[in-house]
């Protein structure tokens, strides 16, 4: 029986190899294409268990096709076809199965093959059923796709009919479970990936090197004020945006240097004329001749960023010219920041500074302890504020004003230290300045006060002296005490008259007048009041005229000269010296004012100089080192020249001598 | 023999300045303010008058006026210490009205003397 239908369907066989060889053919080219793609290991040694063996198996096949000619070798060719293959009659009977397709369907005996029927299987779906039985009728090929269960398990199956002479057809079955899940996953990937770009929070657009916007997501659609994709693909970019012309500039240029991104920052205006801040990183495509060819393009919207860095530049820049210094240090004391005020008063730059501890300002003037408790109370968490010595670069010392806060991290940890200074010599300096002033004002009131009686009171002391004077012999040593009041009177009347001159001193008569001729008459003055004693150097110039007071001048002259004979040995010598210079220098070399023009009196004597213990105390009233002296000398010049905004300094060397310069403006 | 009259609030000084004149040979008296100045200028016409400024009662100023205007040959040296104002404004003051001599205290008896005698030279 068997034999017999082998017979009767020999043709149906040689039909049946050759759709096999052809299906071959197409599993090899598939083994191929799994060779050359990306697939996993697992699917490669899938492929590689199940390909080798078909494709020997394929060329055996081949070779025994023109060599092998009996029935029985083509049975046994059909059998060990690896796909499943069977004849089946019109009606859905299997004829003929091979051995792969029994075991697909689990035919597992010649009877389960016998009582099967192909068509109208419970377990392919209905559908695919009633297509089978109609197909069956038409006697041309065709292909169903179906479903199955088999083994409780979904399966896709592709059958191919392909109909024979006698009426039968052949049909091979292919699985495509595998195939239909994996164009399903990528289906589902392709689908998320469409919906990511949809919902990310940053604008996606591809635009074409003419400026035309192919696709743009949705987010960036809505931040550019549009309901929909469609309002803008197909539209100019140049349009949509209004890019800045910097924007052009900068996407030109790296097409010009044929960069593969380019990142612009720029200030675009969308539908409803709303100002934004967009950052566009974009990647660039070329085309085979090396031509940009489209762009895709990430935009952000730096909006907020933007407005943020502008407020954060706002406040830097308020900070950096705030007339108070601000120096920010890490926990440890190291400077970050400081601003150029830290630069006026330090003398240090800020590149200089930052690294650098805030001890670089330390000057001796503090004790160790001082800066011990200032560490401890910040370091407490505490602010600290006082007064403090500070050293320049230059080495000078400033008085600042300092306040150190603490800033403290979420853990109430020390982060940082700001320090706000403020250079208050200047103040000081004034408050110096007005203390004298109030001084020289209290002076003044009390000697105006008090003078009246105090010169009653010397005019009566001076009458009796002279007349007891007058009456005792000049020989006597009753003489010889009386005098000695009498001196003392005059004394007091030198101080009052001094006294009384200070606390005038600035309602003096301003006029134009010629320096050089009230030097000079003040010279001789002295020349005559001390004589053969001092030997007087004058090397006064013509100056032109100041205006001043005669008195204020004759003062400054007299007082300096006194001073200077006072420290005079034997062989004293004063120069005095009138000029007129264009600026005042400092004994020290520097330069106090350029420009401008200004009489430099210079008055120098080769006497004992001054004491370096005593140098700051020279100037203040009623200091002085001489028992006959009123203290009020120096100190009424000071208050002259103050008054004129000039200056005086002084040079002086113990034991070599002393020099003095006045400058006053020449106005 | 010249007859000077003294006038001044602090008896130190007119009492000095009366001692200092009489040993210079002039015939001195003395006032202690303003009022009993101008009293014993009416009463004995001396030919000197020596007066303060700030005195209480009367003041030099109003008694250079009032004794000006009664005996215009009168000859005046007014002294002064000064005050709130210099010695020397006020002495200018005077001056102005009629003093023909002024000295700002402390000064020395040979100034005086010399000041009197000035005076006296121009009164002949």
């Amino acid at each position: 029986m068997t034999f017999f239908l082998f017979q009767s369907n020999y043709l149906d066989l040689g039909i049946v190899i050759l759709i096999i060889l052809l299906l071959s053919f197409y599993s090899l080219m598939k083994y191929l294409a799994c060779c050359f793609t990306p697939a996993t290991i697992e699917n490669k040694q899938a492929v590689k268990s199940q390909q080798p063996f078909l494709f020997s198996k394929t060329t055996e096949l081949t070779i025994e096709k023109t060599e092998v000619k009996d029935e029985y070798h083509w049975d046994e060719l059909f059998q060990q076809l690896p796909v499943p293959v069977a004849i089946i009659s019109q009606k859905g009977q299997v004829i003929k199965s091979n051995l792969a397709f029994n075991s697909y369907f689990h035919l597992h005996s010649n009877e389960a093959i016998k009582s099967y029927s192909f068509l109208n299987d419970d377990n392919r779906d209905e559908e695919s059923n009633q297509e089978l039985e109609f197909m069956l009728k038409t006697k041309a090929s065709f292909i169903i796709q179906s479903h199955w269960h088999i083994n409780s398990s979904l399966h896709y199956i592709k059958e191919t009919y392909k109909p024979t002479p006698s009426g039968n057809f052949v049909v091979t079955i292919e699985d495509e479970t595998e195939t239909k899940k994996a164009l399903r996953s990528a289906e589902i990937v392709e689908e998320k990936y469409n919906q990511l770009i949809e919902q990310l929070p940053v604008g996606i657009y591809r635009v074409l090197v003419t400026g035309e916007i192919v696709f743009i997501n949705n987010y960036l659609v809505k931040l550019l004020g549009y309901d929909s994709a469609s309002e803008i693909t197909g539209t100019s970019s140049e349009e949509v945006f209004k890019y800045p012309a910097d924007y052009t500039i900068k996407k030109n240029k790296a097409i010009a240097k044929k960069k593969n991104s380019y990142v612009i920052e720029f200030q675009a205006t969308g539908r409803n004329k709303q100002m934004m801040w967009l950052k566009e990183t974009a990647t660039i495509f070329y085309d085979t001749s090396d031509e940009a060819l489209l762009f895709d393009c990430i935009i952000e919207d730096i909006t907020q960023k933007k407005l943020a860095d502008l407020e954060v530049n706002r406040l830097y820049t308020a900070i950096n010219q705030l007339s108070e210094g601000v120096i920010i240090t890490d926990a440890e004391g190291t400077i970050l920041y400081t601003n150029q005020s830290v630069e006026k008063m330090s003398q240090y730059s800020p590149k200089e500074l930052v690294g650098k501890k805030m001890s670089i300002f330390k000057s001796e003037q503090q004790s160790e302890d001082f800066y011990k408790d200032l560490w401890k109370t910040i370091q407490s968490g505490k602010s600290w504020e006082g007064q403090i010595a500070n050293r320049q670069k230059n080495g000078g010392l400033y008085i600042e004003y300092m306040l150190i806060c603490p800033v403290k991290n979420e853990n109430n940890d020390i982060e940082n230290y700001i320090a706000i200074k403020k250079d208050i010599s200047e103040k000081l300096k004034l408050e110096e300045q007005l203390r004298h002033s109030h001084n020289l004002q209290a002076i003044g009131t009390l000697t105006g006060g008090i003078a009246h009686d105090f010169n009653n009171i010397l005019m009566g002391m001076q009458i009796y002296t002279e007349v007891l004077l007058k009456k005792l012999d000049d020989k006597s040593q009753e003489h010889h005490l009386v005098s000695q009041i009498f001196d003392a009177e005059k004394r007091a009347k030198g101080l009052i008259n001094q006294i009384l001159t200070f606390g005038r001193s600035s309602v003096e008569e301003i006029r134009p007048l010629q320096p050089h001729i009230i030097v000079k008459e003040a010279t001789k003055l002295i020349q005559a009041t001390y004589g053969s004693k001092i030997k007087i150097e004058q090397h006064i110039e013509d100056c032109g005229y100041i205006n001043a007071s005669p008195t204020h001048i004759f003062q400054i002259v007299m007082n300096l000269c006194t001073n200077a004979v006072q420290a005079l040995n034997e062989n004293g010598l004063i120069e005095t010296r009138l000029s007129l210079v264009s600026q005042i220098n400092h004994p020290d070399g520097s330069i106090r004012h350029k420009g401008g023009s200004w009489i430099c009196l210079s008055i120098k004597d080769n006497g004992s100089g001054i004491d370096d213990s005593i140098k700051d105390f020279i100037f203040e009233p009623f200091y002085t080192t001489r028992i006959q002296g009123t203290g009020l000398g120096l100190s009424n010049v000071r208050d002259i020249v103050n008054n004129y905004e000039g200056e005086i300094f002084f040079d002086s060397i113990k034991g070599a001598g002393t020099t003095f310069y006045v400058y006053l403006p020449v106005k | 023999m010249y007859d000077i009259l003294v006038v001044d609030d602090e008896p130190l000084i007119r009492e000095g300045l009366k001692v200092a004149l009489e040993m210079e040979g002039y015939h001195a008296q003395t006032a202690a303010d303003g009022k009993e100045a101008v009293k014993i200028v009416k009463m004995t016409n001396p030919n000197i008058l020596i007066t303060d400024i700030i005195m209480p009662e009367k003041d030099g100023i109003e008694v250079i006026c009032d004794v000006k205007r009664f005996n215009p040959n009168i000859k005046i040296l007014a002294i002064s210490g000064g005050g709130r104002i210099s010695a020397q404004e006020h002495l200018k003051i005077a001056k102005q009205l009629g003093a023909n001599s002024v000295l700002a205290k402390p000064f020395s008896t040979e100034e005086l003397m010399f000041e009197i005698k000035r005076m006296a030279e121009h009164a002949n």
